[in-house]
């Protein structure tokens, strides 16, 4: 890891400008002119010498020649092609445009500026190069909206270099080390220049940095004449990742979150590969927000009842209450093929490949287990499966994991992802919210697999939905993590019964098929310590015997 | 399949009222809501856009002078799509158009395509895809 020294040159800031003229005394000229205003600028000279560039680095400014291939080619309009070719990628929206040329028309104007939104278009014959860096001053002062000025306070053991490591970019995890995790830095800091544009400074912790290849921090903004503002919480990832995050908390979050403590959405930036999206806790009083599985480490039970009860009765309520008619839903594609994408073949090598101390192909034995006891393999050939369920189906969060839902010292609930938010069936986040609780927050340390089997055979005792309600409140045990575990997780689907009480059919079985599969898919995380997994396996072999 | 934009509602300012009416039945052909205004004045025009806000916007013009400049600027504050339609327009009265915000600027059409062409592409326009753009622009 780069030390804090080495990640401040990393994120050293400038007005970054590329000239794009095929005539390199046209470059040199306006280089000297940015120059003597402080300003560093690059020159390409052909279309792809630009596209490389642009797609290598990522600049605030672009001044654009249109005829890339002097009077050999009067007619040439590489240059237009260049901006249909950023437009195509979305690069328009992170980098301003000011066409400088000597073959502007009235349909080149409106293609430019009308459909382009160039920011302005200069005639050479008008315009020397000294006009041109008047327009950049405006553009870097009006326009760009990004203040390279800004302050940004990193905790003192994080910087940009260590938070971008793990990020999926276009498919790729960035590693420790690699030339990707630099530029990612670099453009890191950009973006919260842009995004905190209006900020003298900006006081950054992290939240967390999940499964889902993006990260979060809670940010406080500092202004210049009003002080601290509200805390608010920052997203970043994979540029497309958080558009898309956008278009779902539109349709499906914008309109219907509510109980006083929504999510919104205050700014929406992207650099080259990054997007970054700033949501705001609407109701919160204080900065002290905490991911739910930091919050559910050191809260009582009592306390987590009462987040989860805000959580899906509160904040969730309006998606609940909008569940519409009773219907017949294929449960197997909806969460192994379309929602998990679970494959027999990879969850098979998950079992013999990623899990030691697990034997038998038909029938599991545990070496965990002082017991001899048979476990069905839950792991059949998935494209015979058809688990049907008459139940609702309502908008979902889709990825319900504890780092998604933020509880405040007043165990208020709030949402942040939405990029798999969508329609999906009504039980699909308290499933997986389930899953995380018994396998994943029960950390490795805190029980055996002994232990957490107790656990397993008395939450599969309901043959019946409202069944759930005479299970014993507390465990047997004197183990308090697992007690903790048990005791919440019997809420979560006293909960989910809740939810569903006005389906006729009390079956929980739709329920059962639901864990099934998410404990299914936690075998793929290879991450996770073996006896997580262990109890990801134990959990789908006992779901499996219940739901055939 | 092309999309169509039935039901927009366009507002047409021209003072010379027998372009601005042909203008308009031809528009009211496809199915879009229209409303002209040749008024001597640019005030009643400037009314209109404040209090009904209409999607489109429609300033023709023989050219663009202290008159219409100061409409145009009153036209972008409240946010409308402006299309600017000029018998004689510079190429630097253009860009200075665009600059001030309008959505196109084009020459007065000869044929009723391009016109249906430059209002259809407007309202397009409108429908940006891409967010972040999106989130840009509207600030």
């Amino acid at each position: 890891m780069l030390s804090r020294k080495d990640a401040k040159k990393v994120v050293r800031r400038e007005f970054r400008i590329l000239i794009v003229d095929d005539v390199v005394e046209v470059c040199t000229s306006i280089e000297g002119f940015l120059a003597s205003e402080g300003y560093d600028a690059e020159s390409a000279h052909t279309l792809d010498e630009a596209w490389d560039r642009l797609n290598n680095s990522f600049y605030h400014v672009l001044i654009l020649d249109i005829n890339l291939r002097g009077d050999e080619q009067p007619e040439n309009d590489d240059g237009l092609q260049l901006l249909r070719k950023l437009d195509h990628k979305g690069l328009l929206s992170a980098t301003q445009v000011i066409m400088y040329s000597d073959r502007g028309s009235l349909e080149r104007y409106r293609e430019a500026f009308g459909k382009f939104h160039v920011e302005d278009f200069l005639e050479k014959v008008r315009n020397t190069p000294a006009d041109l860096v008047t327009a950049i001053k405006k553009i870097a002062k009006e326009k760009a909206q990004i203040n390279l000025s800004l302050n940004t306070r990193w905790p003192k053991d994080l910087n940009p270099l260590q938070v971008v490591v793990n990020l999926n970019i276009a498919g790729t995890r960035v590693k420790d080390h690699s030339s990707l995790q630099e530029q990612l830095a670099t453009e890191l800091d950009d973006l919260l220049c842009r995004l905190f544009y209006k900020s003298a400074s900006v006081l950054l912790k992290p939240l967390s940095s999940g499964q889902s290849g993006s990260a979060v921090m809670l940010a406080t903004p500092f202004f210049k004449k009003t002080g601290a503002g509200q805390a608010v919480v920052v997203k970043f990832g994979d540029h497309s990742q958080i558009n898309q995050e956008w278009q779902n908390f539109k349709e499906f979050v914008q309109l219907y979150l509510g109980g006083n403590r929504s999510t919104n959405v205050i700014d929406l930036r992207r650099s080259l590969h990054l997007g970054g999206i700033v949501y705001s806790l609407l109701g919160s009083a204080s900065d002290q927000v905490e991911s739910f599985r930091s919050f559910y480490a050191r809260a009582d039970v009592r306390k987590i009842k009462i987040a989860l009860q805000r959580l899906f009765q509160e904040t969730c309520k309006q998606w609940y209450a909008n569940r519409g008619v009773l219907q017949l839903l294929d449960l197997t594609h909806e969460y192994a093929q379309q929602r998990l994408g679970l494959s027999t073949g990879r969850l098979e090598r998950a079992i013999s490949e990623g899990l030691k101390g697990v034997h038998g192909k038909r029938e599991l034995y545990f070496d965990a287990l002082s017991t001899k006891r048979a476990f069905t393999s839950p792991v059949v050939d998935l494209r015979t499966q058809e688990y049907l369920a008459s139940t609702y189906e309502c908008s979902t969060h889709g990825d319900l994991n504890g780092d998604n839902i933020l509880i405040d010292q007043d165990a208020h609930a709030w949402l942040i992802d939405f990029s798999l938010t969508g329609p999906g069936h009504i039980l699909r986040d308290f499933a997986e919210l389930d899953g995380a609780i018994r396998f994943q927050f029960l950390k490795p340390e805190e029980a055996t697999l002994e232990e957490r089997l107790v656990m397993e055979d008395v939450l599969a005792v309901p043959q019946h939905f409202s069944e759930v309600n005479k299970l014993p409140e507390k465990l047997e045990t004197e183990n308090a993590a697992l007690a903790k575990a048990y005791e919440t997780t019997l809420y979560l689907r006293k909960l989910a019964q809740q939810t569903v009480s006005s389906n006729p059919t009390d079956e929980i079985r739709e329920y059962n098929v639901a864990l099934y599969y998410y404990s299914l898919n936690a075998l793929r995380f290879y991450s996770w310590p073996q006896i997580q997994r262990q109890h990801a396996l134990l959990s789908a072999s006992i779901l499996f015997d219940l739901i055939n | 399949m092309k999309k169509t934009f039935e039901g927009k509602r366009i507002f047409m300012i021209d003072l010379q009222e027998s372009w601005c009416e042909a203008a308009a039945s031809l528009l009211a052909q496809r199915n879009y809501l229209v409303k002209t205004s040749n008024a001597y004045s640019y005030s009643e025009p400037t009314c209109y856009v404040e209090g009904e806000a209409p999607d489109v916007v429609i300033l023709s013009c023989g050219s663009v002078e202290r008159g219409e400049r100061q409409l145009v600027r009153k036209i972008i504050a409240h946010k409308r799509h402006l299309i600017v339609l000029c018998a004689v327009l510079a190429r630097e009265e253009s860009r200075r158009l665009f600059l001030a915000g309008a959505q196109d600027v084009a020459h007065k059409p000869f044929s009723c395509s391009s016109l249906l062409t430059i209002v259809g592409n407007s309202l397009a326009g409108q429908e940006i895809k891409d967010c972040f753009r999106e989130r840009m622009l509207r600030k």
